[in-house]
């Protein structure tokens, strides 16, 4: 009973997170992609303990 | 099995590090540990940004969004396959060429307890603090920009880095994927899709015999064989896949199904 029911809730699940997930991921991206972007490479100097 | 691992842990590598022919500055993080402080990194530390923006704003919906894609896609497969910094206590484990000095047991709530200390600490003091003590920033941050960079004088904070690299190459050393194990905040969330993730290691427990050499050879001391796959302590490397004696235990992807093992058909006496 509970594997059938487990069957039946667990895709269910994975949509639900899915549909969540990727409706994030494309509303924000527009905002939030280059705020990553800025990030990636940046050096800073107070975060790795270098000085200048 | 192992020397495919071993592979896509160097392609993953290789790709977070497409920076340093200039070819790639992406705004993706990837769905592993590393410092995109590096000055070769094509991708962004998730734990970093998840910091940058707790302590900056703005909510990080962009993030979360594909950390739950990472993980409903693979679980923690990506730090079994994929994550560098896994890729350095595997390297540590092989040299050492012998089982674990100390034996733990595993704790999955250590992992959250860092994430959560790390986001608040983060939007307390407005800063990325956790990323002034992180291993991995040492090593893929620091030591790197020391070369790059040479005009750069040591800061506090570089000794601190060293530190902390030094301490925990010392405790993979001691306690093989350490990191993974009790401290990565990024595996705390990668974990929580374990049970639920497309792609998966499935038992067969008509297969299995229990003779527990699964469990042997763990590099995260899973206790119990139920648990392997579906643990978010398991980092789904596959040396339970190799290890099986009666190919019981698979990877597979199933969208549709249940994230359920299989049970035994026969009731043992």
């Amino acid at each position: 009973m509970l594997r059938r029911n487990m069957s039946v809730i667990m895709p269910v699940i994975r949509l639900v997170l899915l549909s969540i997930s990727l409706s994030f991921v494309i509303a924000f991206a527009v905002d939030q992609y280059s705020l990553v972007q800025d990030s990636v490479r940046f050096l800073c100097i107070s975060c790795l303990g270098l000085g200048g | 099995m192992g020397r495919l691992r071993w592979s896509t842990q160097l392609i993953a590598l290789v790709l977070v590090n497409l920076g340093l022919v200039g070819i790639l500055e992406t705004g993706v993080v990837c769905p592993f540990f590393y410092c995109h402080g590096c000055p070769a990194a094509a991708f962004g530390c998730p734990i970093g940004v998840l910091q940058t923006q707790a302590a900056l704003g703005p909510f990080p919906f962009y993030v979360l969004g594909s950390l739950g894609l990472f993980g409903l896609a693979a679980g923690r497969f990506w730090c079994g396959w994929g994550c560098p910094f896994g890729t350095v206590q595997d390297l540590v484990v092989w040299l050492r060429r012998r089982r674990d000095f100390v034996s733990l047991p595993p704790f999955a709530w250590t992992r959250l307890l860092v994430l959560a200390g790390t986001l608040v600490a983060a939007w307390i003091a407005i800063d990325t603090l956790f990323c002034k003590v992180c291993p991995a920033g040492s090593l893929f941050g620091a030591i790197p920009h020391r070369f790059v960079s040479p005009q750069l004088s040591f800061g506090t904070f570089f000794y601190v880095h060293i530190i902390t690299l030094v301490v925990s190459l010392v405790a993979f050393f001691l306690i093989g994927r350490f990191w993974c194990r009790y401290l990565c905040p990024l595996g705390g969330v990668l974990g929580l899709f374990n049970r639920v993730s497309i792609l998966k290691l499935k038992l067969d427990m008509d297969k299995c015999t229990d003779c527990g050499k699964c469990l042997t050879i763990c590099p995260t001391n899973i206790e119990k064989v139920g648990d392997i796959g579906g643990s978010s302590d398991c980092i789904r490397c596959g040396k339970c896949i190799d290890a099986c004696p009666t190919d019981a235990i698979r990877i597979s992807a199933c969208l549709w199904g249940p994230a359920k093992l299989h049970r035994k058909s026969t009731v043992s006496p």
